[in-house]
């Protein structure tokens, strides 16, 4: 019989403490913005340091060196890097990112070895861009060298290896110095 | 002829007016809910989105009908107007202040409470006409809920009747007065415990959290709402939120002295053909004010609390509210007979009862403040954000 | 009279030879948190007479990738094993690895990963109780659990860089540093979120409705959740007091002082589903007396010790576990000593074996019931299928 009416007693009082606090909830502002028109401020300026928002390259601190395109577990990078004439080192010829594939995993990021000497950012960096829409997924592949550079770079290095390759073949044909003599 | 010209007419506004209600009500709910929730609701389509029912219509009205096989079409056709009609044909008698009403009936709210009855049907048909073993289930469920439910409430409306003496709505509101001492509710004791008794009853009628197992996601499927798409849809819950209204009016006009002002400001509108019309609008405001509170007060339930099991809920009805609505039947019909009205005994209890209520109320502002206070929130008023 | 379920089981026995039931699809679309999952219930009216789950609608082949990638390679697919709280998952492989290879791992990068880890269990645990608020029919608490979710994805994106799936620690270390204005957001935060839970509970956690909900349902004695491989939260409020941060010691859990939370039975039988919710709600307020603990422990130093670029791991296996929010998180890792990838790895979580319980248990509970059991047990879809 008791617990009767401890039933009815404890149903009414949790109810009303439940809707005490619902009601409480009323009076309060929402924390929901109303993105992308009703922001006090636009959100990138709110992101923290270190945010990984899309992939971007710095084309000229680049160095070619194909560690991030190794470090990739699903093959987002796709870029290449030969000798030129009259360059250190290697140049890009051409480096593409399929922005659809990414997973901002940073490993990347991490592996990339170039960096700028006053911001320290790497060649290879997120940016705080976060809004990544495209109506085909073909716009999602981002060229950082364009088609037609990327060609020239192309047709300039692969000459340039043609060049070595010829005088090489010709050092090793010509008629060696006698030893001795 | 003119009289049946008017009872079209007449008809067609009503159905205009409680189709437009029940679509706000659905913006407003969906507001409510979201700043309990913490976030804003729908305000982007129209001012502050009073217009979002509109798309909604809209969009539904452009869907594909969708039937699927092998069910019995006519059935699966009709399910929807049924519950329509259930809902629309209680809405008649209730007078929305003094004279806005459909109908001055004399058996008011018998026939309000068998009226009602048609939404059982409309739920059975539906879930058994869909060829669904989750809608099957779920209109069976359905179908015991509100056959059981509709004990209570009728227990809880024959302590008005009694008090009151009479089945006409008018009449009960004629009786009641204008301060809240002279409302039903805190006439005598047993009338405040038949508030919560109908109050409860009329939740698990209207398929309303915290019973509202029939309809939302009965355990992950939708119950006999699987089936349905498009306008018949929409039918279904446009059929639940006048519903809303139908809960609210009764509970304003039955407990707390609808519409009644204590005075009538009258307004005579001459119609050709039929003697004026006569309109008295501060009491209509009013009684829409007193509906539109108890309409917040069920929404406010539905955001709050969790769902009951369906054998709990049986446990509800018949172990807790028809007990109990027995022993109010049976207090009220002692009270009246032994205290007159208006004499000394009736007086003290009638101000006993509303000042506990008062107080009552005064706690419950206390603990929300309360809350806000132990949460360290920041108090904002702005409704629309 | 109360009918228990033991007396529902003993009859049904009987009537299920009658034929009187129906076969339905608890299908893989669920409108709640636990991803797709597929029951086959055999239904007596309102009661389950068998229940037969259907698993593998989220499989993604991780263990299989995992044999193609080289060790440092492989976490980004470790975030995925279970993404409602990835660093937890990161520590276990990154563990396991360095414990089988005997690399070096910096003091304060293990203290952030025990941050790290603390900070998504608390977000894991969030959404596990608002799943079985909302599934039970109550749709505020959940959407309040959500919003203290984003507060902690807000601290997540300071100390990581991303909300989810944050890839936050690699062999040898954690990827990222943090500076000390972080740490004072998160003592903040925990300020906040003291005050947030006392509301919850006084939401829904001391409601009656829920409390008729949960309790008596899905009762788990303490032999039978040894019996099934339970581990994490469902053992614990089964009453058996084993947590794997004291008893395997791992990171630096050993210097830090919290109680194993146990659950008691606190309205109906031990091992119950309210036992489960409040061994987890209680979890939460571990969580946040460790987190402010490591924040007066942790100092400056190093985050990422020098890992071999080409890592071999001697021939051999090693199984190396870790209290995930959802219960043992193991890896197994067989390696032939000569290549750079593993040969196997296997990993075993707790929600898969949460869900061998799920055939024996569901016999005569009702439709309603068996949602709030299975929403009880917090299992996620990804780490049931890997």
């Amino acid at each position: 019989m008791i617990t009767y009416f401890k039933n009815i007693w404890d149903t009414a009082a949790t109810v009303f403490e439940g809707m005490a606090i619902t009601l409480s909830y009323m009076f309060q502002k929402p924390i929901t913005v109303q993105y992308p028109d009703r922001l006090k401020e636009p959100v990138p300026h709110t992101l923290p340091t270190g945010y990984r928002g899309r992939l971007a390259l710095d084309v000229d601190l680049c160095t070619a060196c194909a560690l991030c395109q190794k470090a990739c577990p699903i093959d987002v990078i796709d870029m290449k890097g030969m000798r030129t004439e009259g360059k250190k080192g290697l140049t890009l010829i051409y480096f593409n990112i399929y922005h659809g594939k990414c997973m901002y995993c940073n490993l990347c990021v991490e592996a990339c070895p170039a960096e700028d000497e006053e911001s320290h950012q790497t060649a290879l960096y997120f940016k705080k861009d976060f809004e990544g829409v495209a109506l085909k997924s073909s716009d999602l592949i981002e060229q950082f060298i364009p088609q037609e550079q990327a060609k020239a770079l192309f047709k300039e290095a692969t000459d340039f290896a043609e060049k070595r390759a010829k005088e090489k073949k010709q050092a090793e044909s010509a008629p060696k110095p006698e030893a001795g003599a | 002829m003119n009289q049946l010209a008017y009872m079209i007419i007449f008809a067609v506004i009503y159905l205009g007016v409680i189709v437009v209600t029940a679509g706000v009500l659905t913006v407003i709910e969906r507001r409510i809910a979201g700043r309990m929730q913490s976030r804003i609701g729908p305000n982007r389509v129209g001012p502050q989105g009073a217009v979002q029912w509109i798309a909604d219509a809209l969009k539904a009205l452009q869907k594909e009908d969708i039937i699927p096989d092998q069910v019995h079409p006519f059935l699966f056709k009709i399910a929807p107007y049924l519950v329509f009609m259930g809902v629309f044909l209680t809405l008649v008698p209730i007078p929305f202040g003094a004279y806005a009403f459909m109908e001055d009936l004399d058996v008011g709210i018998y026939y309000v409470l068998a009226t009602a009855s048609f939404v059982v049907i409309g739920f059975m048909i539906g879930g058994w006409a869909s060829n669904n073993k989750w809608s099957l289930l779920g209109g069976m469920r359905s179908a015991a809920q509100m056959i059981s439910y509709e004990i209570p409430t009728a227990l809880a409306v024959v302590v008005i009747i009694l008090m009151a003496g009479s089945l006409n709505l008018n009449k009960i509101v004629q009786a009641q007065g204008a301060l809240p001492h002279e409302w039903y509710i805190f006439r005598n004791p047993f009338a405040f415990i038949a508030f919560f008794i109908f109050f409860i009853s009329a939740l698990a009628e209207g398929n309303r959290v915290p019973f509202d197992i029939p309809e939302a996601e009965s355990e992950l499927v939708s119950g006999y709402n699987t089936e349905y798409s498009g306008i018949r849809f929409l039918l279904f819950f446009l059929a639940e939120w006048a519903n809303l209204v139908v809960i609210g009016a009764l509970v304003t006009v039955l407990f707390f002295g609808g519409g009644n002002l204590g005075y009538e400001y009258l307004v005579q509108l001459p119609l050709p053909g039929r003697e004026p019309m006569k309109i008295e609008i501060l009491g209509f405001l009013w009684f829409c004010f007193k509906t539109s509170i108890f309409v917040f007060i069920i929404i406010w339930l539905r955001w709050t609390l969790p769902r009951v099991r369906i054998d709990q809920l049986m446990d509800i009805c018949w172990k807790y509210m028809v007990p109990i609505g027995f022993f109010i039947v049976m207090g009220t019909v002692l009270w009246v007979y032994f205290v007159p009205d208006n004499s000394q005994v009736d007086f003290i209890t009638r101000i006993v009862m509303t000042a506990i209520s008062t107080w009552i109320l005064i706690y419950f502002v206390y603990r929300v403040y309360r809350n806000l206070k132990i949460t360290k929130a920041k108090i904002h008023l702005n409704p629309f954000i | 009279m109360n009918i228990t379920q033991e007396d529902i089981r003993s009859r049904i026995e009987i009537n299920s030879i009658s034929g009187n039931e129906i076969e339905v699809n608890m299908g893989p679309h669920h409108p709640s948190t636990h991803g797709v999952i597929r029951f086959i219930l055999h239904l007596d009216g309102e009661i389950v007479v068998r229940a037969t789950p259907d698993v593998g609608y989220l499989h993604r082949s991780i263990e299989k990738i995992a044999e193609k990638l080289p060790y440092s390679a492989f976490m980004p697919y470790t975030d995925r094993v279970d993404y409602v709280a990835p660093v937890n998952c990161n520590v276990g492989y990154a563990l396991a690895v360095e414990t089988m290879g005997n690399l070096e791992v910096p003091e304060r990068a293990t203290w952030l990963r025990m941050l790290g880890m603390e900070l998504t269990r608390i977000a894991s645990h969030l959404l596990g109780v608002g799943a079985l608020t909302v599934d039970l029919g109550a749709y505020t608490p959940f959407v309040h659990a959500l919003r203290e979710r984003e507060h902690i994805f807000d601290l997540m994106e300071i100390l990581t860089g991303t909300r989810m799936n944050n890839n936050y620690v690699r062999l040898g270390g954690v990827c990222q540093n943090v500076n000390d204005d972080f740490f004072e957001k998160l003592s903040k935060y925990l300020d906040h979120f003291v005050l947030f839970m006392d509301e919850f509970e006084r939401l829904i956690g001391l409601n009656k409705i829920f409390i008729e909900r949960l309790k008596g349902i899905g009762v788990v004695k303490a032999e039978e959740a040894i019996h099934f491989s339970l581990s994490g939260p469902n053992l614990r409020g089964s009453g058996v007091d084993i947590d794997l941060r004291k008893t395997d010691n791992y990171c630096f859990y050993d210097q830090l002082d919290f109680n194993v939370v146990v659950g008691k039975g606190k309205f109906g039988a031990v091992g119950d589903s309210y036992d489960r919710y409040d061994v987890r709600i209680e979890e939460m307020k571990q969580s946040e007396k460790l987190l402010r603990q490591i924040l007066s422990r942790i100092k400056d130093g190093e985050i990422q010790a020098k890992v071999p670029k080409k890592l071999i791991l001697p021939e051999g296996e090693l199984y190396h576990r870790t209290e995930a929010p959802r219960g043992e998180l193991g890896f197994h890792i067989i390696s032939d000593g000569k290549n750079l990838t593993p040969y196997r790895v296997k990993i075993r979580t707790g929600s898969f074996t949460a869900m061998t319980t799920l055939s024996d248990k569901l016999k005569g509970m009702m439709v309603a019931d068996v949602i709030a059991y299975f929403a009880s047990l917090d299992v996620v879809a990804p780490e049931v299928d890997r």
